[in-house]
């Protein structure tokens, strides 16, 4: 007999009632009877085979609307027909109905089917993170999360699959859903400057409020100084991120400073992003597939940093044929090379930056003491291939390092005589599609920053090298898997666990000479934190999205400390284009740095971990934020955003702190061995509000972005225990960037910074400190009144840029970049320092003198795209 | 091509430290205000108080004197638990000096009024309790750089009874002449608030002060310190750090009401004397 029955109708009467007493009879015998079935990822048609073998069940269904080749698992022992029915069909679309002896099935109208696949760039084959992927009419929406994967649920019918991204044509697609489907999708990159991203799908996990999304194609559009690209200072532009300073490239975000800020790339972590005077942080945007700044409503996935996460993501490589760019600058060159190693299964991408500085210095010194021995190097490099459909690997690497070389007389070796430091990352990462609901991330990773300051000299009597340095070193290994699970298309839980080792090894004191090394570690250290974490996320009524997550951390070296960290996420979109989102998160980090100069990008920053002395620190954070995506004409947005933020147990330098007092002298040990004496810890309040106003159009593209904060802090030991304000407070941040596009070929753009001036410490005047029973005697000595008692003057600057791209070939394309960075010649405070007027001209006079690093520059770099 | 790269080069120079902008003069400062700066020290046992009364001096001008510039003719009243008491300004120890009714008291509180025709300031101490601490201590003389012969004593103190207490200690190196130097600390180590049973080690040097020195004994002397003291003592003590590139500065403490100057009390608690076998 077949699975498929006919209705019995105008039979005999008698041969009616024989088969429906044998019809009861199978009924109740299959009623009586104790199933046994066991079908374990095998289609439904060979489970309801073996029924009807084995037990005589009668299913009667309609073929056009039943599909048997979705898959089932089940095992039953001596189970009744209700239990067998209800264990079979839970996980499908079909619902039953016992009709005599017959089990007649039907389609479930509201069963909610998955559709899921990854988003590719189309001809590279990069995944595409960030993409609005919904159906038209609406019925679901979703956004491809860090591994371009999405998944969303309808019910059964005909749809409009579209997706965005900015910067992409937007792509669509018919489908007819009566089955769970797999569809991964190409979207091919526009010429445009931007295709504005309104979804209609309703309130979902994308938003521009909180986090700032690089668009990474368009990063050689903004002036950048001597034309370098740069990743960090792009964002900068944005609102919450402080504009920077002469020769500054640090992150502040909302009143957080420069090691509140989680800084990934793989999932691994990069301690110290910066190069020398910040020329140029790590990451130029060739290199990358996505970068992401989440400043507020933070996910409990992300833990460690108080204040902001800096989540990229580096390119797969081409997945179709090989790809290059290669660029020549005034300080630097680069080049990426991507291709597939299987077409369109594994790929590769490598790139490689190299400062000349040094080289170039060499050419046109007139002597060795004249040249600039400095230079960089970033190499970037991963490997990733699907292994089938539901697996994928990727090994990611970064390697680079700045060296500095002492120009002193004897003209010393590097090692013995500069300074070196440098980040060496590694990570491999594990993408598991256990079904169409279910994804996963594994990942192992190891993170190295370690820096080496070295000076030597030649004994005078016996003509040896000797040198005394300072090493310091942080590592991480890490374990962490994560899930993603869609429940429903409305609800999400996303969990994971994981695991951190930190070697911290602060300061190696070494002594070199003949005799041979002489090395004394201070402060080393081991520390463990594992966490885990879960996250619920809700769409109610397509317009009010709601995440709240809980993480939970350990962490232990000498002392042990539990934290557990609650977020949650409301966002609510009343219409099309009108979103207004809050958000809370509790936030702990067991590091602690210490910084004698802020963000110059030299190796004086040393990592500690908490211990018993030195507690976490703890940032609670509560935002208010409202955007409008067209106000008034097409293409305008605007966006208010308002923060206050609670910072306890900070490490800061205590006063009469100073890394210097670590270094070791030559053939002497350090003044300070014991780091974390240098440290004392306090409270802040930081608060603000941030506007933007964005507009972008065909030939037009512009923003301005302001931010008014306030950062105080209160320390014990420090300004006497009263309140003052943060080094890196700064009342008003001011950037404004506008471009035109003048043709295919040239475009223009301008972009003007302001920052209010910093918190500055000077003395106000001078006096003799007396003292009861004083071994020194008396000194005369500078009296402050007050911590950051005064202010410097305001940072701002004019840059432009030209653009001219033209064709080389069919597969080729140029790139000419002139810009002039500080237009106006602006002098901006560098540093400030108390000094003789002019001891030449015999002028003793006692002045404040003002110090500025970057005048008028023009530059010119020139990029091949093959 | 040399050329090229020598232009290119120069505007490298231009941004990397050895070409930046020239240094330039900036006024960031309010005018200059002279301020008062009395520093009083009360002990337990004194039978009279001398104060130093200075201004501040310009950061800015002429290099100028770099030394304390008294003031003389200030009116400097002291409050003492048996009445105000005026002191007055002695020309040879540049110090105002008064005699007192009586001893002065652990547990008694002292105001300082200090007023010029300009400007006036007010402070006031507690004179804190004796404390009892055991001391221990190791005494060597080692070579330093291969010539001199220096001085070192760890010294490892102990407070004892049941109250917390803000405790200083400086040793004394007598010698056999009857010389007394005083030994400095290899690290400055902050006075902080000692619990009961609560121990501190801290070393102290002395370079030999002269060829025929022959030290003796060690005394240690204890001192039982205020707040005031402890915060004035640590934050002077920080700022002499201040030479060392990138510093952070230290705000000097104060509890006068014009936000300089200081009002201290202690009480020498114990003389630890060890006697060291040559």
């Amino acid at each position: 007999m077949g699975l498929k029955s006919a209705y019995i109708c105008c039979m005999p009467r008698k041969v009616y009632l024989l088969a429906l007493v044998l019809c009861l009879g199978a009924w109740l015998s299959a009623h009586a009877q104790q199933i046994t079935l066991k079908s374990i990822r095998q289609p439904l048609r060979v489970a309801m085979t073996e029924l009807t073998k084995q037990y005589g069940l009668d299913f009667a269904y309609s073929s056009d609307q039943i599909n048997l080749d979705q898959l089932v698992n089940v095992n039953l022992q001596k189970a009744t027909l209700e239990q067998t029915l209800k264990a079979l069909f839970n996980e499908t679309d079909i619902l039953y109905n016992l009709n005599g002896s017959q089990i007649v099935l039907y389609r479930n109208p509201n069963y909610r089917y998955t559709i899921s696949g990854r988003v590719h760039e189309k001809g590279t084959g990069e995944l595409l993170i960030g993409t609005v992927v919904q159906t038209n009419p609406v019925a679901a929406g979703a956004v491809t999360n860090g591994y371009g994967y999405y998944a969303l649920s309808v019910p059964a019918g005909k749809y409009t699959l579209a997706c965005l991204y900015v910067g992409f044509k937007p792509y669509y697609l018919n489908i007819d859903v009566g089955s769970n489907q797999t569809i991964d999708i190409e979207m091919e990159a526009s010429s445009l400057l931007s295709e504005v991203v309104i979804s209609e799908a309703g309130v979902h996990n994308q938003s521009v409020l909180n986090k700032v999304d690089v668009p990474l194609k368009k990063i050689g559009d903004i002036p950048m100084i001597l034309g370098e690209k740069d990743v960090l200072k792009y964002m900068m532009l944005m609102p919450g991120l402080q504009k920077g300073n002469e020769g500054n490239s640090y992150l502040y975000v909302r009143g957080g400073s420069q090691d509140q800020n989680l800084v990934l790339m793989d999932d691994a972590t990069i301690y110290n992003a910066y190069h020398l005077y910040g020329l140029s942080s790590l990451f130029n945007g060739s290199e990358l597939r996505n970068a992401e700044l989440i400043k507020g409503g933070f996910s409990s996935r992300y833990g460690g940093r108080l204040s902001s996460v800096l989540n990229m993501s580096l390119k797969d490589g081409n997945r179709e044929r090989l790809k290059g760019e290669a660029s020549a600058g005034l300080i630097s060159s680069s080049m990426v090379l991507e291709g597939p190693i299987v077409k369109n299964k594994a790929s590769f991408m490598v790139s490689g930056r190299r400062s000349y500085i040094d080289a170039m210095s060499r050419l046109v010194a007139q002597n060795k003491e004249q040249e600039l021995g400095y230079y960089f190097y970033d190499v970037h490099a991963k490997l990733s291939a699907d292994i089938n459909s539901k697996n994928r690997i990727m090994l990611s690497g970064y390697y680079g390092n700045d060296d500095m070389a002492n120009q002193s007389e004897e003209l010393l070796p590097r090692n013995r005589d500069g300074i070196q430091w440098g980040n060496r990352v590694l990570s491999f990462r594990w993408n598991h599609y256990v079904n169409q609901k279910l994804f996963t991330n594994t990942a192992v990773s190891y993170s190295n920053y370690r820096s080496r300051i070295a000076y030597g000299q030649i004994n005078p009597t016996n003509q040896a090298l000797e040198s005394s340095e300072l090493r310091s070193a942080i590592s991480d290994i890490t374990f962490k898997s994560d899930i993603d699970y869609l429940l429903t298309n409305q609800q999400r839980l996303k969990a994971g666990i994981g695991w951190i080792t930190h070697f911290v090894n602060p300061s190696t004191s070494l002594y070199r000479s003949n005799a041979g090394t002489t090395p004394t570690v201070y402060d080393s250290s081991v520390a463990h934190n594992p966490y885990t974490y879960v996250e619920y996320e809700n769409t109610y009524a397509n317009q009010l999205y709601v995440s709240a997550g809980l993480r939970f951390a350990y962490y232990q070296n000498e002392a042990e400390y539990y934290r557990i960290e609650p977020r949650l996420l409301i966002r609510w979109q009343p219409s099309k284009y009108l979103e207004i989102g809050s958000s809370y998160a509790m936030m702990n980090q067991f590091l602690h740095l210490i910084s004698s100069f802020n963000g110059l990008g030299l190796p004086s920053d040393v990592w500690l971990t908490s211990n018993a002395n030195l507690v976490p620190q703890q940032s609670q954070l509560i935002t208010l934020g409202v955007t409008h995506n067209r106000v008034g004409i097409e293409g305008l947005s605007v966006a208010v955003e308002g923060y206050y933020k609670q910072l306890t147990n900070i490490a800061v330098l205590r006063e009469g702190g100073s890394f210097f007092l670590l270094l070791p002298l030559l053939d002497e040990k350090a003044i300070v061995q014991d780091w974390r004496s240098l440290l004392t810890q306090g409270n802040a309040n930081a608060y603000g509000v941030e506007f933007s106003v964005r507009k972008e159009s065909k030939k037009w593209n512009g923003w301005v972005s302001y931010t008014w904060s306030k950062t105080m802090m209160t320390v014990d030991g420090i300004n006497n225990g009263k309140p003052y304000a943060a080094n890196y407070d700064r009342r008003h941040d001011l950037g404004i960037f506008l471009q035109y596009r003048i043709n295919t070929h040239w475009k223009i753009a301008s972009s003007w910074v302001f920052g209010s001036g910093y918190p500055l410490t000077l003395p106000t005047s001078q006096y003799v400190p007396i003292q009861h029973n004083s071994v020194y005697g008396e000194y005369i000595q500078n009296y402050y009144g007050a911590k950051n008692n005064l202010r410097m003057e305001a940072f701002h600057r004019l840059d432009l840029s030209l653009q001219y791209q033209h064709e080389l070939g069919k597969r080729m394309k140029g790139l000419l970049a002139v810009s002039i960075y500080n237009v106006y010649n602006r002098a901006n405070p560098f540093f400030y320092e108390i000094t003789q007027r002019d001891v030449n001209a015999g002028d003793n006079t006692y002045v404040l003198k003002r110090t500025s690093l970057f005048p008028i520059m023009p530059s010119l770099s020139y990029s091949i795209q093959f | 091509m040399k050329y090229t790269l020598q232009i290119c080069f120069w505007l490298l120079v231009t941004i990397v430290g050895l070409g930046c902008q020239k240094s330039v003069e900036v006024d960031l400062y309010p005018p200059f205000q002279q301020k008062l700066v009395p520093s009083i020290f009360i002990g337990a046992g004194d039978t009279s108080a001398t104060a130093y009364l200075q201004y501040t001096l310009p950061l800015f001008g002429d290099t100028g004197t770099q030394e304390r510039v008294n003031v003389k003719n200030a009116r400097m009243i002291l409050t003492t638990p048996s009445g105000p008491i005026v002191l007055s300004y002695d020309e040879n120890n540049q110090y105002y000096y008064a005699g007192l009714n009586a001893s002065i008291e652990p547990g008694q509180t002292f105001r300082i009024d200090v007023a010029d025709s300009i400007e006036q300031t007010t402070g006031s101490a507690v004179v804190p309790q004796p404390v009892d601490v055991s001391v221990s201590l190791t005494f060597d003389s080692s070579l330093f750089l291969g010539e001199l012969t220096r001085y070192q004593a760890t010294i490892t103190y102990t407070l004892n009874g049941s109250q917390p207490a803000y405790v200083r200690i400086f040793p004394q190196l007598f010698m056999e002449d009857g010389w007394m130097e005083n030994l400095i600390d290899e690290q400055f180590i902050p006075i902080k608030q000692l619990l009961p049973g609560q121990s501190i080690t801290q070393q102290f040097n002395l370079v030999k002060p002269y060829d025929e020195a022959v030290p003796s004994f060690m005394q240690v002397v204890v001192v039982s310190c205020d707040l005031h003291y402890a915060r004035y003592y640590n934050s002077v003590a920080s700022s002499f750090l201040e030479f060392f590139p990138a510093t952070e500065p230290t705000i000097d403490y104060s509890n006068m009401s014009n936000g300089i100057g200081i009002i201290a009390a202690y009480t020498i608690s114990e003389t630890e004397t060890i006697f060291i076998k040559p």
